[in-house]
């Protein structure tokens, strides 16, 4: 775009045509807002003095339109606590980008009357509100905040995040003890190590190993409690898992040495905590990840209106006429059967038909359909959905959890719970490991008691078989390879929320997309122009200043497209799915769809907007004095990084499938413009239709993801073996999958892919390495040969093989 | 080296108070917000809370 035609928006930073700006005179000087909120909130700043923000924020401030959202204070009730002089809130804030955001907030909050304290975490941008009784009310500090651009939200307590929240803070517990006696214990080992070469006071010798023993119990008996648990309620079941390897290996190494330390041997405590802590760093760090990206299904509230405006009894004729007045009713009590009226730019707060008045929806986040759908009496609405521009009436059917959005999270919620984990590398390995090891055991154990007959020689050569037989290296193999990768994945932009995730992306053989506002923007963008009569730029400088005047999304497209200066328009009209009329520069202008332009006696070419429509372009239709000029193609654009991710997929042997609601033609004319070999499309799939499509690819044994970002795409994203969720999508669509790419950047899915692959060979390696050594050791073991320096020094040497190997994975 | 008979007991037991005193502020959330400090300590003109 040419610079001089831009401008960016003195709050928010967006780069927007300047057409579109909205220029206010500022203190004598001339600010141009991208929208009224951002404009509203530069006042509101600069007469309170808070101009200093604009100062202190910094690079990390992220442009985009901010938001002065209505939240109602019920939301909070549950939260509120009473305190000596008042009320304290915890609350989370969306809409913080930087630093000087939450200084903003604090110092802004903090002026009020009433405002005792406020305190916003940096990392998890919750906060403490607790003001003074009777001086102010909650809903004035609620509204403070929403004024300023900030939205704030309840604190979810009883979701699954509070659940990993608890989890990871147990880890963290658990990691840190192991970590501290660990350290600790090192000191110890290390200098009986040493002394082994140079000698040592064998009452020192005796007094370390009893300290190493002290400090080993609690990683053992606390640190590794989950490992203790987890493989006792494996082995009920009959399987084994990693947890029963870590359990093995460290409990033997334990019991092993208390037994060595009576008969005057080496001990090996270390081996016992170090494998403990270190999965625990693992298992911490990953546990994190869930919380971070799971604290959404309650957050659907905030789709749903908790006021609606309830009419007693309806009739149209005295509906009309204004006899009937409506009164506004918690949503709690609506029942169904119930008359509501919905003014534009509410949400509708139940499933119902229109029974009066016609409106255009945007059900964008229930369909991913990007353009507001036209609903005339009888039409069926569903909750959640926004109402954009006509007063309508509606006749409830459903509410609470029977709506279609309730039932949408409903079966992601059966889908999540039904998912069948599939097995990973390290418990396929395990599961036959460990069997074989004890049976190596007991042969030895057998075999020594046999031939010497001494039951103590016996039985330490046995224990020694499983000592080092579960040697760090091969605990630390896939879990160390997995955090490794996790932290990688993190840096790239994106979280994924378990490890087995990963392993599982690198078998992927299908993924699928879906199309709005993954493949594509989401957005509408002006395509083509083709006109009748007159040039280009003319058609667009007649029908962009007189869409200049629309609130409607195609409107707005078509203005942003034009930069040059508008033509002057009057006697503007608005015809709510039809389109709009006006005099632009003294000539009569029509835009709209093509049975506007023919309704008001214009002749049209119909084959070829038809055409065009068919390959699923909108088009916007002008006619100038009653004569058709052209019409304006619009579609949704695809994202800059799409048909490069794509290829790179293919290049790996992927299949790529983009799952669409268009019609075929439409869906074909996509993928020829993405132009990548081997790309396949499924048109007209209804958004309950997706999880089946999932499904059917799965059908062959095909490991499948799936890519999307709608409330729609949920079902079909927990169905599949990996769910991938664009950060900026629904919050649903974030709970349901398995990686959340937390930068708008398609790219990263064929990044995150790259980087899963790399892992998986890795731990192959890492497997490798850790039976090369357990086949020199073993038979050692068993005929009771091994030295127990010789033993350690290979336990190391494949440790750190592993661990190195490991690291190949970050860079 | 009799002295490390009692400095390995005294050493490990203030490790161990060490400990407590880290696990008990960590339960009462002085690590919740590691990010705000580095901010705040520049924040010279209004005092919050």
């Amino acid at each position: 775009m040419d610079n001089t035609k831009t401008v960016a928006c003195s709050h928010c930073l967006l780069e927007i045509n300047k057409n579109q700006a909205i220029v206010e005179d500022i203190k004598g000087t001339e600010r141009s807002f991208c929208c009224p909120g951002c404009a509203g909130v530069y006042k509101l700043l600069q007469e309170e003095g808070f101009s200093k923000f604009y100062n202190k924020r910094d690079t990390s401030w992220e442009p985009g339109a901010v938001l002065t959202s209505n939240v109602s204070q019920e939301l909070f009730v549950d939260s509120v606590k009473e305190t000596d002089t008042g009320y304290e809130v915890s609350l989370a804030l969306s809409g913080i980008r930087c630093a000087a955001c939450i200084w903003l907030i604090e110092s802004f909050l903090s002026k009020m009357d009433g405002v005792e304290s406020i305190r916003v975490n940096y990392a998890t941008h919750k906060a403490k509100i607790s003001w003074t009784k009777g001086i102010i009310t909650l809903k004035e500090i609620i509204d403070r905040i929403s004024s300023i651009g900030y939205c704030p939200l309840p604190i979810s307590e009883s979701s699954t995040a509070s659940i990993y929240e608890k989890e990871k803070k147990d880890y963290f517990f658990r990691f840190s003890i192991g970590a501290f006696f660990s350290m600790q214990l090192m000191i110890y080992t290390v200098a009986l190590y040493a002394g082994y070469f140079h000698g040592i006071d064998s009452g020192l010798r005796t007094m370390f190993q009893y300290t190493a023993w002290l400090l080993a119990t609690p990683v053992m008996f606390y640190s590794g409690m989950p490992f203790i648990k987890n493989s006792l309620k494996a082995l009920k079941n009959g399987h084994t898992t990693m947890d029963t390897l870590i359990f093995m290996g460290s409990g033997t190494a334990y019991v092993y040495s208390i037994f060595a330390l009576f008969l005057d041997k080496e001990v090996y405590f270390d081996t016992t905590s170090m494998i403990i802590t270190l999965i625990l760093l693992g298992r911490y760090i990953e546990s994190g990840a869930k919380a971070r990206t799971s604290n959404a299904i309650s957050k659907l509230l905030t789709y749903q209106p908790t006021q609606v405006r309830y009419l007693q009894s309806f009739n149209p004729s005295t509906y009309q006429t204004g006899n009937i007045v409506s009164e506004t009713v918690p949503v709690k009590q609506i029942r169904p059967g119930d008359y509501l009226e919905v003014l534009p730019g509410d949400s509708i707060p139940a499933d119902g038909t229109v029974v009066f008045g016609n409106s255009e929806v945007n059900e964008s986040m229930l369909t991913g359909e990007p353009l507001p759908q036209m609903k005339v009496e009888d039409a069926k609405v569903f909750a959640g959905t926004g109402n954009v521009n006509g007063k309508i009436v509606i006749l409830v059917e459903n509410t609470g959890s029977t709506t279609t959005l309730s039932r949408i999270v409903q079966a992601v919620e059966d889908a999540q719970a039904s998912k069948a984990p599939l097995q990973n590398t390290a418990d396929w390995v395990v599961s036959w490991f460990v069997p074989v090891i004890i049976i190596i055991a007991f042969s030895t154990f057998f075999g020594w008691y046999f031939f010497s007959g001494e039951l103590l020689t016996s039985t330490m050569n046995a224990v020694s078989v499983l000592v080092i037989a579960c040697p760090c290296a091969l605990g630390l193999a896939t879990p160390l390879a997995i955090l490794i990768a996790t932290s990688k994945i993190t840096k790239l932009g994106a979280v994924a929320k378990s490890g087995d995730t990963i392993e599982v992306l690198s078998k992927a053989k299908t993924v699928l997309f879906d199309k709005t506002g993954t493949i594509t923007k989401g957005k509408l963008k002006v395509e083509e122009i083709i006109v009748n009569g007159i040039d280009k730029p003319t058609l667009l400088s007649y029908t962009a200043s007189l869409e200049k005047n629309s609130s409607h999304l195609i409107a707005k497209a078509i203005t942003n497209e034009y930069l040059d200066d508008f033509l002057p328009v009057s006697d503007f009209k608005e015809h709510p799915g039809k389109g709009l009329s006006g005099i632009v520069n003294e000539k009569e202008v029509l835009a709209g769809t093509i049975q506007y332009l023919r309704e008001n006696g214009v002749e049209t070419p119909n084959e070829l907007v038809t055409e065009h429509i068919s390959k699923g372009y909108t088009a916007a239709c002008v006619a100038i004095d009653g004569i058709f000029a052209g019409f304006i193609t619009l579609s949704d654009s695809i994202r800059d990084d799409s048909a490069e991710m794509l290829r790179q997929l293919t290049k790996k042997g992927v299949k790529t499938v983009i799952l669409t609601g268009d019609n075929s033609l439409a869906a074909e004319k996509l993928v020829e413009k993405l132009d990548v070999p081997d790309l396949e499309y499924i048109a007209e799939v209804t958004p309950f239709e997706k999880a089946d499509v999932v499904r059917s690819f799965q059908k062959n044994g095909r490991i499948c993801a799936m890519v999307g970002d709608g409330i729609n795409d949920a079902q079909a994203l927990t169905t599949a073996d990996v769910g991938i969720a664009i950060g900026q999508g629904t919050d649903i669509a974030i709970e349901s999958s398995d990686i959340v790419l937390m930068r708008d950047e398609l790219k990263l899915v064929s990044t995150v892919f790259d980087t899963s692959v790399i892992t998986i060979r890795v731990i192959k390696q890492n497997l490798f390495w850790a039976f090369s050594y357990n086949i020199v050791i073993v038979p050692l073991a068993v005929t009771g040969t091994i030295h127990p320096v010789f033993s350690a020094a290979l336990m190391s040497i494949s440790s750190l093989l592993v661990v190195f190997n490991s690291f190949r994975i970050a860079r | 080296m009799g002295a490390l008979y009692m400095m390995i007991p005294i050493s490990l037991i203030l490790g161990v108070i060490v400990l407590f005193i880290f696990l008990w502020a960590t339960k009462s959330g002085e690590f919740e917000d590691i990010e705000g400090p580095k901010y705040r300590m520049l924040d010279d003109d209004e005092e919050d809370s």
